[in-house]
């Protein structure tokens, strides 16, 4: 059980914030602001509606790549399934290139090919992702048990019926642990995108206060995305992911 | 036998695909403008040309200290911060439910901006940038591993001695090391990621630099000759170092 509050975490929080408040106290502005202006900066970011409007573009882009690199990452997970060929193809090629391609690099890329457009980010976001997603998503298919998956067959030999009502349900808490991992992900390191890639988002907000030694907003943005991964990942995927995994548990107890 | 033909059939499919992309991507490339695709022979030429200039090859160096900085001391910060709790089990709420999700939580290019304003544009500013950034990978691991610790073995270690130095040396440590190597591991793997961005802003060398240049000089096969290199060089830690030593440590340290 998740304790909200805890008098030692919260005593070091603001501990920190003092000691933090006490050095900003002395150092130029542009080097380390007060916690105050940062926080009055946040307040600013979210209640004004220029800032509101990156806010929604780059959650708008990050929730767009994660529905598409979600489809396309089950697609060739279920192909990988269908043959020993395809299964070498994606999991042994495919995917350990996407994994060990650097984020830069796509971010580039796109740039090169899609010029700056919010295609570009979302295509450089989906690049990004789909490797965390496609692991996940072939070892949910993996998991899937054969026994169940061979009483489905006794009942129905229609392959769309079996996939729907047996394979994706018990690959499901396995494909919602990769969209949880994606989304950390898509906030943490895909956000580069928009610094190459786009004229607006917290990425493209994130560059114009460095360009303009506003470290003030440097670090507004920095927690606006801290809170924005927090609040979606809390109150969407972590209760999605919890329900999957206890009707998993259900099934097996059954 | 039939192990052996297995492994050799999925090298021959491997082969077959990548001959196959590469064919494709070599018709594709005559239809499209250089700057936007070139072709695998103009890539393969940017490849050579980085193995054998001199000035390329330190640039490789640089990033490859960068890494293991980076690494070496995200590895030491994060070994720090999981052991507090044991020592002080007040710190358990803080490592676990505040300070890893808000680290785990904050944009790699976020700490790389900020790394700039405080240090300037060098070799520090890359390093720190990139050892935020592993620093959760490396704390979520080695809590990982200290809570999936054998309870019935530190027990038959308590009851054989009571010197925690031996204890600690003898029984936990070993049963800490696949974690302590799965988060080199995924530190290496994650630090490629970000290395390249960390340099390209905030480095006056490295790979990245590299990548800066070339995109500013609309030199689109040297990007790919950089990009396929840091692929091969992954994959190859990966499959001759990593893979191999991590399957060891699992079967030697790891009780089913």
């Amino acid at each position: 059980m998740t304790q909200i509050f805890n008098p030692v975490s919260d005593m070091i929080i603001i501990g920190f914030g003092v000691f933090w408040w006490l050095v900003a106290k002395d150092v130029p502005d542009f080097i380390l602001p007060e916690p105050f202006e940062v926080m009055r900066e946040l307040f600013s970011l979210i209640i004004n509606p220029d800032s509101f409007n990156h806010v929604f573009v780059s959650l708008s882009r990050v929730l767009g790549a994660l529905i598409f690199a979600t489809f396309i990452s089950i697609s060739l997970a279920i192909l990988s399934r269908t043959s020993f060929i395809f299964n070498i193809i994606i999991e042994h090629n495919i995917l350990i290139v996407l994994n060990s391609f650097p984020s830069i690099g796509w971010a580039i890329l796109g740039v090169v090919w899609f010029s700056i457009s919010d295609v570009t980010v979302i295509f450089v976001e989906i690049m990004i992702i789909i490797p965390f997603c496609l692991i996940n998503c072939i070892q949910g298919f993996r998991q899937v048990d054969q026994e169940i998956k061979e009483m489905g067959k006794s009942f129905s030999r229609k392959r769309f019926l079996n996939f729907f009502k047996i394979d994706l349900p018990l690959a499901l808490p396995f494909i919602v642990a990769g969209i949880r991992i994606s989304y950390g992900i898509a906030w943490k390191i895909a956000i580069v995108a928009e610094l190459f890639g786009a004229s607006s988002g917290l990425g493209w907000l994130l560059q114009q206060a460095q360009n303009n030694a506003d470290s003030k907003k440097v670090l507004a943005v920095c927690f606006l995305i801290v809170f924005l991964f927090s609040v979606v990942d809390f109150l969407i995927l972590k209760p999605i992911a919890n329900k999957y995994s206890m009707s998993l548990k259900e099934t097996k107890f059954e | 036998m039939m192990k052996f033909s297995l492994k050799n059939s999925k090298v021959i499919i491997s082969l077959i695909f990548w001959v196959f992309f590469i064919l494709v991507w070599n018709e594709y490339s005559g239809i499209m403008p250089v700057y936007q695709l070139p072709s695998p022979l103009l890539v393969s030429t940017a490849m050579i040309k980085i193995v054998v200039d001199l000035d390329l090859i330190s640039q490789i160096g640089l990033s490859l200290f960068h890494i293991t900085s980076a690494m070496f001391i995200a590895f030491c910060v994060g070994v720090f911060l999981s052991l507090l709790p044991i020592y002080n089990v007040h710190f358990e709420h803080f490592i676990d439910q505040r300070l890893t999700p808000f680290l785990n939580s904050f944009s790699g290019v976020g700490w790389l901006f900020i790394a700039i304003l405080w240090f300037g544009i060098n070799s520090f500013t890359v390093v720190f940038a990139v050892t935020m950034v592993l620093i959760p990978f490396a704390i979520i691991n080695l809590r990982t591993g200290i809570a999936e610790m054998d309870s019935d073995i530190l027990e038959l270690g308590n009851s054989l001695t009571r010197n925690y130095k031996i204890l600690l040396l003898n029984v936990k440590a070993p049963m800490l090391f696949p974690y302590a190597f799965a988060t080199l591991r995924t530190s290496f793997g994650v630090s490629w990621k970000v290395v390249l961005t960390a340099e390209l802003f905030g480095g006056a060398g490295g790979m990245g630099y590299i990548l800066n240049k070339s995109r500013q000089e609309f030199e689109t096969e040297m990007i790919f000759a950089v990009i396929a290199f840091i692929i091969i060089f992954v994959i190859i830690a990966e499959v001759l170092f990593f893979s191999p030593v991590q399957k060891h440590l699992d079967k030697r340290y790891i009780r089913d």
